[in-house]
């Protein structure tokens, strides 16, 4: 079978970029900017470009299983799939974040709840709270 | 035991309207409680409400419909009402219906009435394209449930305990509460009635449905949540209420 392998050229830069990537998320990390719970993902994907490239027997399997004539292809191929993955993470986590916030706003809409006009209200910590919410 | 009812009202921007109805509606049902859920309006209509009567419970952000009117179940729920009739602030639902919808909720035992603009009495007339969403959404409600309701996309809708806990709950969509939420509550063994009410075309003001490019992605919203309604475990409810 006759398959572009990676030139050494190609395979250097793209361990550099990995290489950069996972430093760039472990520092990211550090500083908290980037919680430990969202790294893993970027983290693996940076190691699976090391051993993949590292490895050509490995990246040479997967080229002939996946039916590619090109080693750069396939490296295409498995980063959009992994990018997709990402952004159904992503939505999820949106999603999430979505029924959380509605929850708090409803929560609080109650606690701020106000009377009619010309009703006294038995609580007198619920009326501190709503003119507190409002200033 | 008196029996507590709510009226719940979701508003955002209804100054023109929200006085209105209120006072309609405690005209019409001077025992009933009246809550306004405030979806953050930018206009007078949390002290419109105060003023007319109503308690208003103020969202700090802007939720639409379905959250908002969720407020109101939430509300209900906590403070023990046994019964919730929806009201659109914007003056289309007829605050003198209420009684009918609750006498159809205690006389015939069921747990959720729908007030129908189909059903003969008054002379709502929807323009062509809305009609033919509305046949839609009726033919789908059939062929899901078994059951004819002339009038699923009706927010005009009284509820007992056990609806109102449901609707309380994580099962009620966010956004906007339609035909799938019929669907799934009759899967649910929820018991649906449906009577005729009298509805109006908007007194001021601009509907949530208008634009070209709403209704269409918003039929496509709805078939999907019907879709995946059907596809879900119907959810859990009391038999108690």
């Amino acid at each position: 079978m006759d398959m572009d392998m990676m030139t050494p050229r190609q395979t250097l830069f793209t361990l550099a970029l990995a290489f950069i990537l996972l430093a760039f998320v472990v520092e990211l990390v550090r500083r908290r900017r980037l919680r430990e719970e969202y790294s893993w993902l970027w983290v693996i994907a940076s190691v699976v470009v090391v051993v993949l490239v590292g490895y050509p027997p490995l990246l040479a399997a997967i080229i002939a299983a996946s039916g590619a004539s090109k080693a750069t292809t396939t490296i295409f191929m498995l980063s959009i799939t992994f990018l997709a993955v990402v952004s159904v993470h992503m939505s999820t986590k949106l999603t999430e974040n979505k029924s959380k916030t509605k929850r708090l706003a409803q929560k609080m809409a109650l606690l701020a709840a106000r009377p009619p006009a010309g009703t006294q209200t038995s609580d007198a910590r619920n009326v501190g709270f709503a003119e507190a919410t409002e200033a | 035991m008196q029996v507590k009812t709510l009226v719940v009202m979701p508003a955002y921007n209804e100054a023109a309207n929200i006085g209105n109805t209120i006072r309609k509606a405690r005209q019409a049902n001077p025992d009933v409680d009246i809550a306004v859920v405030d979806d953050g309006s930018m206009d007078d209509t949390a002290a419109i409400a105060t003023q007319a009567g109503a308690t208003v419970l103020p969202l700090p952000i802007n939720l639409g419909y379905g959250g908002a009117l969720q407020t109101g179940f939430m509300y209900a729920e906590a403070n023990g009402y046994d019964e919730v009739v929806q009201l659109d602030s914007d003056g289309q639902h007829e605050p003198a219906c209420i009684n009918d919808l609750l006498t159809a909720l205690r006389d015939d035992g069921m747990d959720i009435v729908i007030g129908s603009r189909f059903m003969g009495t008054g002379d709502y007339k929807a323009p062509p394209a809305r009609a033919a969403g509305m046949a839609l959404m009726r033919w789908l409600t059939r062929v899901t449930t078994g059951k004819k309701i002339t009038d699923p996309t009706s927010g005009f809708q009284a509820l007992n305990r056990r609806a109102i806990c449901l609707y309380a709950s994580d099962v009620y969509p966010s956004d906007y509460p339609d035909a799938d939420v019929l669907i799934m509550v009759q899967r649910a063994g929820l018991r649906v009635g449906e009577i005729p009410v009298q509805m109006y075309q908007r007194e001021a003001g601009v509907s949530m449905h208008s634009g070209l490019i709403k209704p269409i992605w918003y039929m496509f919203k709805m078939l999907l949540s019907i879709g995946l309604t059907m596809l879900r475990k119907p959810p859990a409810v009391s038999r108690s209420g």
